[in-house]
């Protein structure tokens, strides 16, 4: 039996074709374009491209994300919530709390594991309409830094000199950083004190939701090691989990999910 | 199988017209009794659904989305056809739309009631004195006499609505259910603009038609999970709509356009009706009072009865009664048992795409 999972975020798409035993046979990640339907055709031919595999090998589809009621090919579509909840399960089944950073929100997530060994979601806090604490506010920052965000991770790791960073508000810390950079201070210790503030935010959102071990990191944005190693820090000395590949989380846990509905259509 | 025809199909519904001699109110707290004794018809003001643009020259923004809204209408004259409009001392948001609707529209006759907190002994000596002034300055504007005989007949024709309401209402503890939540909503905001005779008229042939497809056997089962909403002052169903058509079924609510409007009955029989209405009206156990003990007693025997799965509590930006009440209800739900989901809104009718990813989560984890 093989499922898929496609995972339309705000910033990427990502696809995981899943086997009998959730393992993953193969998994793509995109960026996502305006086309949403394009973007979801693409990224799943490239996953059975690498797993050798056809469409008609699928059993089961299951689409998340923003994009998930644009995806043509899905037979069902779920939350980012309950999906990157069953994925960071997936990865380590002790996982009490998920905190996962996407392109354009942020989220905990409280879960507990059913008899089945199966994720149920408990309880969960998106952020509001709001960028702070997100991948676009890293990326806005970026740009003005005039860094590559990929690169923002490892340029933090030289900082000797944490800048504190106050606006949290994208726009006022823009303006903020700007006079930062006026002020001739080094860009890694600037890049660093916005890891720090990301951290701060999304800790603010965790504390509403309780905050159990052991603690795994999802999205886009956990590829940065910087926002990484501060959201340890503060969530230290609780045990937290950092997938190798935090950004499919999501398909996974879709794929994961789809496998339920291909044993409820075969009886 | 007859196909069963909603509450909006009912003839009494349609043929409803005519928008003479209404007073329009903001308020549960508001006697629509003491309207009807006036020889008006009572009018639930909800708000000009557009967003507000003439408001803001006379309040901030950072006020009660509702209050700004009423006074959008109250601006750009879609409440024109209103007689007068009674405004209640609910918030510090009501208080200060009292100013502004005088200054704003000069012509219209703006009644204020106030409100005490507290439905004890002095409370409700206090609001039986502030009904028998609103009374009277009702009298003096239109040159009616409001006897006591009105009022009486008044109550009664209110308590057949309310006893109608609660009978459709109890309909929703069951696993088949005749009416979506958000047709209750329609129902109970229909209620409260439009004449009562005739809303009793429609109530009743709704009732009779939910009633033979009981005892037909043809109703159909309602699944997914039963969900519990409250909160602010909604003006549209279309919340109500999105969280149905994901999947869950509004069941029962604590809103004002919903069973806060139904909650209790006026005493038929009293001695002095402005008293019964007083005793009636100040204990409605709303977040705006003092006695939070009452008010959770009422809400966990509302879960338990309509058999809930999980709340939905809704709460508008700049809504301090309610943003402030949610800390407290979330713990005490939360010790129950009762999972909770928290909404806050920039306007009733406005950025559900925001909310949908939300409430689909929801009801997925209740499932």
């Amino acid at each position: 039996m093989i499922t898929a999972g496609i995972d339309i975020g705000s910033v990427s798409t990502e696809v995981v074709l899943a086997g009998e035993e959730n393992e993953i046979l193969s998994y793509v990640v995109l960026p996502s374009q305006i086309d949403m339907e394009k973007t979801a055709n693409e990224a799943l031919d490239a996953a059975l491209e690498r797993a050798n595999l056809t469409k008609e090998n699928i059993d089961y589809t299951v689409a998340t994300g923003y994009g998930r009621n644009n995806v043509p090919f899905a037979d069902k579509s779920v939350t980012e919530i309950t999906c990157h909840a069953q994925g960071a399960h997936h990865f380590f089944p002790n996982t009490r709390t998920i905190i996962d950073i996407g392109g354009q929100d942020s989220k905990a997530i409280a879960i507990m594991t059913r008899k089945n060994n199966k994720a149920k979601v408990v309880d969960f806090m998106m952020n509001d309409k709001c960028a702070a604490g997100t991948g676009r506010f890293l990326e806005v920052m970026a740009g003005v830094l005039d860094v590559d965000i990929n690169d923002m991770g490892t340029l933090s790791q030289k900082s000797s000199k944490e800048t504190s960073i106050s606006s949290m508000c994208t726009v006022f810390a823009e303006s903020e950083v700007i006079s930062l950079i006026h002020q001739k201070l080094p860009k890694e210790d600037i890049i660093s004190g916005l890891h720090s503030a990301i951290a701060r935010k999304v800790l603010s959102l965790v504390q509403r939701v309780p905050i159990e071990e052991e603690i795994t990191l999802t999205g886009g944005v956990m590829k940065n090691i910087g926002v990484c190693e501060k959201l340890k820090e503060e969530l230290a000395p609780k045990k937290v989990n950092l997938p190798d590949e935090p950004q499919i989380a999501g398909a996974l846990g879709a794929a994961i999910i789809a496998k339920k509905h291909v044993a409820v259509q075969t009886n | 199988m007859e196909k069963q025809r909603g509450f909006f199909d009912i003839d009494e519904v349609n043929s409803s017209a005519g928008t003479d001699g209404r007073i329009g109110f903001l308020s549960i707290n508001v006697p629509e009794e003491l309207i009807i004794a006036a020889g008006r018809t009572p009018f639930r003001v909800c708000g000009s659904e557009k967003p507000a643009k003439l408001a803001n020259a006379y309040l901030p923004k950072t006020f009660d989305p509702y209050v700004l809204d009423s006074l959008e209408g109250a601006l750009d004259g879609t409440y024109s056809f209103l007689d007068g409009v009674i405004i209640a001392n609910i918030s510090d948001g009501h208080r200060r739309l009292y100013d502004a609707w005088r200054t704003g529209a000069p012509s219209a006759k703006v009644f204020f009631l106030d409100i005490p907190k507290s439905s004890d002994a002095l409370g409700l000596k206090a609001f039986n004195l502030f009904l028998s002034h609103l009374k009277r300055d009702l009298e003096k504007t239109f040159g009616v006499e409001i006897t006591d005989e009105k009022l009486k007949e008044a109550i009664h024709i209110c308590n057949t609505t309310r006893t109608l309401l609660t009978k459709l209402s109890e309909k929703r503890k069951s696993n088949s259910i005749p009416f979506t939540g958000k047709e209750f909503f329609e129902m109970t905001k229909w209620c409260q603009s439009n004449d009562k005779q005739t809303v009793n008229r429609a109530l009743k042939g709704f009732l009779e038609k939910c009633e033979k497809v009981e005892s037909n056997g043809s109703q159909v089962t309602t699944d997914g999970p039963r969900i519990m909403i409250m909160g602010s002052f909604m003006g549209s169903s279309s919340f109500i709509g999105l969280i149905e058509s994901l999947g869950a079924n509004v069941v029962c609510e604590d809103l004002c356009l919903g069973m806060q409007y139904l909650s209790t009955e006026v005493d038929e029989k009293p001695d002095n009706p402005v008293e019964a209405l007083a005793q009636r009206y100040l204990t409605i156990p709303t977040a705006r009072m003092v006695d939070t003990e009452a008010r959770w007693n009422y809400l966990l025997n509302m879960t338990e009865e309509y058999s809930i799965d999980g709340i939905v509590y809704f709460a508008l930006k700049f809504d301090d009664t309610h943003l402030f009440e949610y800390p407290y209800i979330k713990n005490k739900f939360q010790k129950e048992g009762y999972p909770l989901l928290f909404i806050e809104a920039e306007n009733f009718v406005t950025n559900l795409g925001q909310i949908e990813t939300r409430v689909q989560a929801f009801t997925e984890m209740l499932v």
